[in-house]
């Protein structure tokens, strides 16, 4: 028998498995000696400041543009916002929004009343429509050569759609299909869930998922229309051109193109979240057989308009969204029960949420939990709170990441878009990244005190039947345990 | 587990870090460096304001001309060691990425040793001797870095940072200090952690389950027996167990030497600076023996079969693909199939697309041409719409196909779809990191610079792309492969049928 083990360890067969030997190496071990390497990096090298060019210009209906001149590297962005997109006006109405939105390039009006099928797109555009929070935006990269015609395509598109009951029909059915998949599986659940915890029962925003299907299924092509009359309004609409671009000579053709449209009356004005009363069920446990373990927790936040923007968005990454997150060194290289802790802050003009997930070996999901809520009692202050060598980290990141979107005209247009979607200035990125420098750790503690409230924050855990019953088991996490129906197939 | 032991860890980092931090605690103390941004306003003269007023007349003046390339070529350069070095200033761009692209991966991998490319790169962020199991990360962190992850491919393994230009030699020293010293940090303890960590992030990412049996037949079924590609690419979990020190080592002493390396930088820098930086981090690392002989497998040819691959899947919905081996990337062909995949999928006429989505067949469908260093596949797959079934889609992509065949695309769509490609590089410009990365898979025949690559696509007509399908997509010589839902199905996924027909 061991000559056979032998023989076998021989052939690099290990197990079941048949391995070949591995080639010979071409150089020693550490070929490089130590002091032959060059010491690190002292002084940085010199920086740029960062300058934005801004032309602006509002038209007698109140539509507005702005115009920065980049790089001259022959390629603009160009974005459209309408603000005031009442997405949470009624039941399910982020689905007609975003329907109406997603059939506005599909087929147009020329100016024979003819249909035109996919204005854009057939002339090689390629128009990223996204319905967010505070309202619709259509951003595009184009050759300088080429803004021209797509201008004129755009406002076409913008103001001549024309809606049909086949396109409707074929992208609701398809749409419904994809959303009842989804809500199938462990995602869609979630999905629907964490909604309905995080915001008041009367609040659109927690709209179950069914609720918003039935909404779907009555939805005609008059309600689009209705909608699009609703919704695309001049005084609500800006454009924004950055990069390659002369912005004295494009001014009156934006002028001539956009002056033309009509200004409506009686825009719906965006209202702010309703968050559940103290002591309502803020947690939910699902037991799903599964390999790994899923948590995710999903705080309110602070809308870009609030004082608390800068904070959280280096809360952001003291919660997970660097390596050096505490919660991602913990899990990830302490404990290694997981392939990293994430955070994510998103916010508009009215609300935002900060969305803190992972993924962890089944065992160790209670003391995740655990951990999590732990850390965020820590950012409001309580314990040890913030280091300074973190928070300097933090700050250093959540500067870079908003300079970085503002060294590419794409990334330039989209954070004036941004800005604007929210009601404030383009100018007002930099008042944020001079925050960012000057935040001090209790000025983070106490923008986390205001909104992050680890007692309730709503959480939901995904994990096989013991691991859910461990969790159940914590006087510190407070659940309701579920059990989805089994997915079917589709 | 507790929050102290990563507290610790953060603690012990804190002088070195502190020098890399210089930059916040100099904009602290109203120092060198500060980020305004400022806006100006430029109120436009009277006569202008009258211009908005005339009647419309849509014109523009005309753009200025593109005087020469995009971009003028890259400068390039070899170290004595051999690394190749390719530097493209941006001027006025206040970030710069960096990619250091190691010609090794998965497909490089000795039979039985998947994973090893991945646990390797891996390991080439959990320090070197003087660097800790964080440090790597966090050093870049502190720099200001925005992106800096890595990427294994069959072909390559490319590291990547994009951070302000300033602190562009945070991410040399590291890059530098990782390929001369990530041996001599080596530990079975560090091996054992990254070791987790892939675990973590194949569990995560679904490798392990039927997800990567689904990649895995793909390559399977499309590639020769014997091709780099056909062996298994995408990793095992047992395979990832099985590696010792000793494995590492050997690979990483094999592949990852300066003259199998490419290092390419763009953005804003002055090139005379950054050049005298790079020779000095990167020169000291001494060169290699002599590269073994590694031929390259031959140039694919098509299908004499068709292959039929049954898999069942843990999952709610059917999947279909119908795919060919087609030319490597760069070579003859592939930019054609690049051509062809807008044709036959983007608008909604397009013979796939119409066939499948428009006609309501199919909920979703993709055509693609997915280029690697040796050889590519073209790709066609689909999802049934409810109330249809693979083999309605299968028999439908057969029909499109069989269309494409008799009535080739003529002049004028395919100068349409030609455009869109060409006018995609174009727009890349700004795209920092895309372009380092792309720079990375340069060969000695061809440097993929934004230029040469739209011109690559300029040259497609359609009598290419006729000759394109004739050859590389022959109807019935080619793999279908059918992912069979079965929500209560095993994780890993298990094939049901693999069978080849002669044609």
């Amino acid at each position: 028998m061991r000559a056979a083990a032998a023989i076998l360890l021989a052939l690099g067969i290990t197990g079941c498995t048949l391995r070949a030997s591995l080639p010979p190496p071409r150089h020693p071990l550490a070929a490089t000696p130590r002091d032959a390497l060059a010491e690190p990096p002292g002084e940085p090298l010199p920086d740029q400041p960062f300058r934005m060019r801004l032309v602006r210009r509002e038209l007698d209906n109140g539509f507005r543009a702005f115009i920065s001149r980049g790089e001259p590297n022959g390629v603009v962005s160009v974005v459209f916002v309408t603000r005031a997109t009442p997405l949470w006006d009624q039941r399910a109405p982020q689905d007609v929004t975003s329907l109406m939105a997603g059939l506005l390039t599909r087929a147009t009006l020329d100016e024979q009343g003819e249909v035109v099928e996919d204005l854009l797109q057939a002339q090689g555009f390629s128009p990223e429509i996204a319905v967010l929070p505070g309202g619709i935006r259509i951003a595009d990269r184009v050759l300088m050569e080429d803004l021209g015609p797509y201008l004129v395509a755009l406002e076409r598109t913008l103001r001549h759609p024309a809606y049909r009951e086949a396109d409707l029909r074929r992208a609701l059915d398809a749409r419904i299909e994809l959303l009842e998949g989804h809500l199938g599986g462990v995602d869609g659940f979630i999905d629907d869930r964490l909604p309905q915890l995080l915001y008041a029962s009367d609040d659109p925003r927690g709209a179950a998922m069914q609720a918003r299907l039935e909404v779907m299924r009555g939805v005609t092509v008059e309600t689009l229309r209705a909608r699009h009359a609703q919704l695309l309004d001049p005084s609500r609409g800006a454009l924004i051109v950055a990069g390659d671009v002369e912005p004295l000579p494009l001014l009156p053709v934006i002028g001539q193109l956009f002056s033309a449209w009509p200004r409506t009356e009686g825009q719906p004005e965006l209202r702010g979240p309703r968050y559940p009363e103290a002591g309502e069920d803020r947690g939910i446990a699902l037991v799903e057989p599964l390999l790994r373990s899923y948590v995710k927790v999903v705080e309110q936040a602070p809308p870009i308009t609030d004082p608390d923007h800068a904070a959280f968005l280096v809360l952001e990454q003291l919660l997970g969204a660097m390596f050096a997150s505490r919660l991602n060194l913990a899990f990830r290289e302490d404990a290694r029960v997981s392939y990293g802790f994430h955070a994510e802050y998103a916010a508009s003009g009215t609300e935002g949420e900060l969305a803190l997930a992972t993924s962890v070996e089944p065992g160790a999901t209670r003391q995740v939990v655990e951990e999590v809520l732990s850390e965020l009692r820590r950012m409001r202050g309580e314990g040890e709170g913030i280091r300074d060598l973190e928070l300097s980290l933090a700050r250093t990141r959540a500067r870079e990441s908003l300079m970085a979107a503002l060294d590419t005209s794409q990334g330039l247009a989209l954070s004036m878009a941004q800005r604007l979607l929210a009601g404030l200035e383009p100018g007002t990125i930099g008042a944020t990244l001079r925050r960012i420098d000057r935040l001090s750790a209790d000025d983070v503690e106490a923008a986390a005190a205001r909104w992050v409230r680890p007692d309730r924050a709503p959480l939901v855990v995904v994990g096989r039947e013991d691991v859910i019953a461990d969790v159940l088991g914590s006087d510190q996490i407070q659940l309701r345990a579920l059990r989805p129906p089994p997915r079917q197939r589709r | 587990m507790t929050l102290r032991a990563s507290l610790a860890l953060l603690l012990l980092l804190a002088p070195g870090l502190a020098r890399a931090q210089g930059v916040t605690e100099e904009v602290e103390a109203g120092g060198i460096f500060v980020p305004e941004l400022e806006e100006e306003e430029e109120t436009p003269e009277p006569e202008e304001e009258e211009e908005a007023r005339r009647p419309l007349v849509i014109e523009l003046p005309p753009p200025r001309e593109l005087d020469g390339p995009i971009a003028p070529a890259p400068i390039t350069f070899t170290l004595e060691n051999g690394l190749r070095v390719m530097l493209q200033p941006i001027e006025g761009r206040r970030f710069s990425a960096v990619a250091m692209t190691y010609h090794v991966g998965s497909a490089d991998q000795p039979s039985g040793w998947t994973g090893l490319a991945h646990l390797t790169e891996h390991l080439m962020f959990a320090g070197t001797d003087v660097l800790n199991e964080v440090e790597v990360f966090m050093r870049l962190e502190a720099a200001g870095a925005v992106e800096r992850n890595a990427e294994t491919s069959p072909d390559r393994t490319i590291y990547y940072e994009v951070l302000p230009s300033a602190q562009l030699e945070w991410a040399f020293w590291i890059e530098a200090e990782r390929l001369a010293r990530m041996l001599a940090g080596l530990t079975e303890a560090r091996l054992d952690r990254q070791r987790q960590i892939v675990l973590h992030e194949g569990f995560e990412r679904g490798i392990y389950g039927w997800r990567g049996l689904l990649a895995q037949s793909l390559f399977r079924g499309v590639f020769p027996d014997g091709h780099p590609y056909a062996q298994p690419v995408i990793e095992r979990e047992e395979d990832v167990r099985a590696v010792r020190l000793r494995h590492v080592q050997s690979f990483f002493q094999r592949h990852y030497a300066p003259d199998n390396a490419t290092l390419s930088v763009v953005g804003g820098f002055d090139p005379e600076v950054i050049r005298a930086s790079i020779e000095r981090h990167f020169g000291p690392i001494r060169r290699s023996a002599p590269a073994p002989d590694a031929p390259r497998p031959d140039p694919v040819a098509p299908l004499d079969h068709e292959r039929q691959i049954l898999l069942e899947v843990q999952h709610d919905r059917d999947q279909v693909y119908v795919a060919w081996p087609t030319p490597a990337l760069y070579a003859a062909g592939d930019a054609e199939l690049d051509v062809l995949s807008t044709l036959m999928g983007r608008r909604r006429t397009a013979p796939v697309r119409d066939a499948l989505v428009e006609s309501g067949l199919a909920l979703e469908a993709l055509v693609q041409q997915r280029s690697y260093r040796d050889a590519s596949l073209f790709t066609i797959q689909a999802v049934p719409a409810p109330g249809h079934d693979a083999a309605e889609l299968v028999r439908a992509i057969d029909e499109a196909l069989a269309r494409v065949h008799e009535a080739p695309f003529d002049e004028e769509a395919v100068r349409e779809a030609r455009e869109i490609w060409a006018r995609r590089e174009r727009l890349r410009v700004e795209d920092l990191a895309t372009r380092a990365i792309h720079l990375g898979t340069a060969t000695d025949a061809y440097v993929p610079t934004l230029e040469n690559e739209r011109q690559r696509y300029l040259a497609v007509d359609a009598e290419a792309v006729r000759r394109t399908v004739q050859r590389w997509l022959p109807q019935g010589r080619r793999l279908v492969m059918i992912a069979r839902a079965e929500p209560s199905g095993a994780p890993q996924g298990r094939v049901i049928l693999d069978r080849r027909r002669p044609q």
